[in-house]
């Protein structure tokens, strides 16, 4: 019944340690920022040097996507508001579970430099097992993907940045 | 594909019959897509690709009911999600008069949100979709159902029925029929979510009690507690053995402990 979520749990797994060994390195190195790309994945890890929570800041501000961010002062949220205020910008229109597939085992409906048309299907957003189409607003590439799959997102997350 | 006359429909809906289709909620979502209008039904005799929750499959041999109705209710999708429950209560009262007509009265529960179990056996199960119309701010919605007549599809997780094996022979059409009925019947109660009230209690009258015990899978966890009914927006709220109370928006409720 499940066991097709087999992947992406794994891949989330994947994902978490990158990013912990990433943030290991930024601290060791005293970086703000390190930005990796691989097999169509981005992640970018920024330090946060003005929050002090019990969750670590730089997983905090790198994996908006893994836990919804708690408001944070200006400075932390730097990262995320240039993709908020980035024109490109798809946000989620609500809360629910993000599929970048249309089923576990199929290839995702965009990667990252996918052309995409106006309309076409990039996402879908389940809640109340509704599956709901998101639809990219305007034709153009995709730049940026921050949206993981399996995982929750909130309204109003940024998901994807097309240009 | 032709319009089928052997089906009494509720004014201001149509229907479109397909002796085989891959799928309608697929073939409804293209439609909707390409700027269909609101208030069409689309029936399959056999679905090829027919599917549930995630892609699993839903097979579809002739003789049970395949139906999707493509909707514009000019609500934002927040408020268009309460159609998910609108939809179980449907299915459940259309399947509850067919019964009825065959001098029946089974045991039918709602399991959240939108399955519909006879003595415990899934006969029936709804999956909606929505999508962006061209140029619009609402979303289409489709509402898919399937209806077990006469053969339930063996499932290796959970126990299937049909209304066939209740004693109760009914046509697709005439399941259609009543499917499109009771699913009118509670739009206009809904009121475009002016009444969400309405279809909440309904929704809870037909569902299995509260304080029952429940399982939820969420990608591969799972969370085991009692049943404490549906949120104001119709999300599933649970409680876990430590007292916890979770809400649950997505995921694969199972009865029992699990």
């Amino acid at each position: 019944m499940t066991g097709g979520t087999n992947g992406r749990m794994k891949n989330h797994m994947v994902e978490e340690g990158l990013i912990r060994e990433l943030a290991k390195i930024l601290n060791s190195e005293g970086l703000s920022e390190i930005e990796v790309e691989q097999k169509g994945m981005r992640i970018r890890v920024a330090r946060n040097v003005t929050v002090s929570t019990a969750v670590s800041p730089a997983i905090a501000a790198a994996a908006p996507a893994l836990a919804p961010a708690p408001a944070a002062p200006a400075p932390a949220q730097a990262a995320n508001a240039d993709q908020e205020n980035h024109p490109g910008t798809i946000k989620s229109p609500m809360v629910g579970t993000a599929y970048r597939a249309p089923e576990p085992n199929a290839p995702p409906f965009v990667e990252i430099g996918s052309v995409v048309k106006k309309g076409q299907t990039v996402l879908i957003i389940e809640a109340m097992k509704t599956m709901n189409h998101i639809a990219a607003p305007r034709p153009g590439t995709v730049k940026s993907i921050m949206v993981d799959n399996g995982h929750p997102v909130e309204f109003g997350e940024p998901l994807f940045i097309i240009e | 594909m032709h319009m089928s006359h052997d089906v009494n429909l509720p004014d201001g809906y149509r229907l479109a019959f397909y002796d085989k289709i891959s799928s309608t909620n697929a073939e409804a979502l293209r439609l909707a897509q390409g700027g269909e209008l609101s208030g069409l039904w689309l029936q399959a005799g056999s679905q090829i690709g027919g599917k549930g929750r995630t892609g699993r499959q839903w097979r579809s041999p002739s003789g049970n009911l395949y139906a999707s109705l493509l909707l514009h209710p000019a609500v934002p999708i927040a408020r268009a999600l309460q159609l998910s429950l609108l939809a179980g209560i449907a299915a459940h009262d259309a399947i509850m008069g067919l019964a009825a007509g065959a001098g029946k009265a089974p045991d039918l529960r709602l399991k959240w949100p939108n399955d519909i179990l006879l003595g415990g056996a899934k006969i029936g199960g709804v999956l909606l979709e929505t999508a962006a119309q061209p140029g619009g701010e609402m979303p289409a919605i489709i509402i898919g159902t399937g209806i077990n007549l006469v053969s339930a599809p063996d499932e290796l997780d959970r126990p299937v029925t049909s209304l066939a094996a209740n004693g109760v022979s009914v046509t697709p059409a005439k399941a259609m029929s009543a499917l499109a009925w009771a699913t009118a019947e509670w739009l206009s109660l809904w009121n475009c979510g002016r009444a969400f009230d309405n279809i909440r209690s309904a929704w809870l009258e037909r569902s299995q009690p509260v304080g029952g015990a429940i399982s939820v899978h969420i990608g591969e966890d799972r969370l085991s507690g009692r049943f404490l009914g549906i949120d104001e927006l119709g999300a599933l709220r649970m409680s876990l053995a430590s007292g916890e109370e979770r809400r649950i928006t997505a995921g694969d409720v199972s009865l029992g402990a699990g």
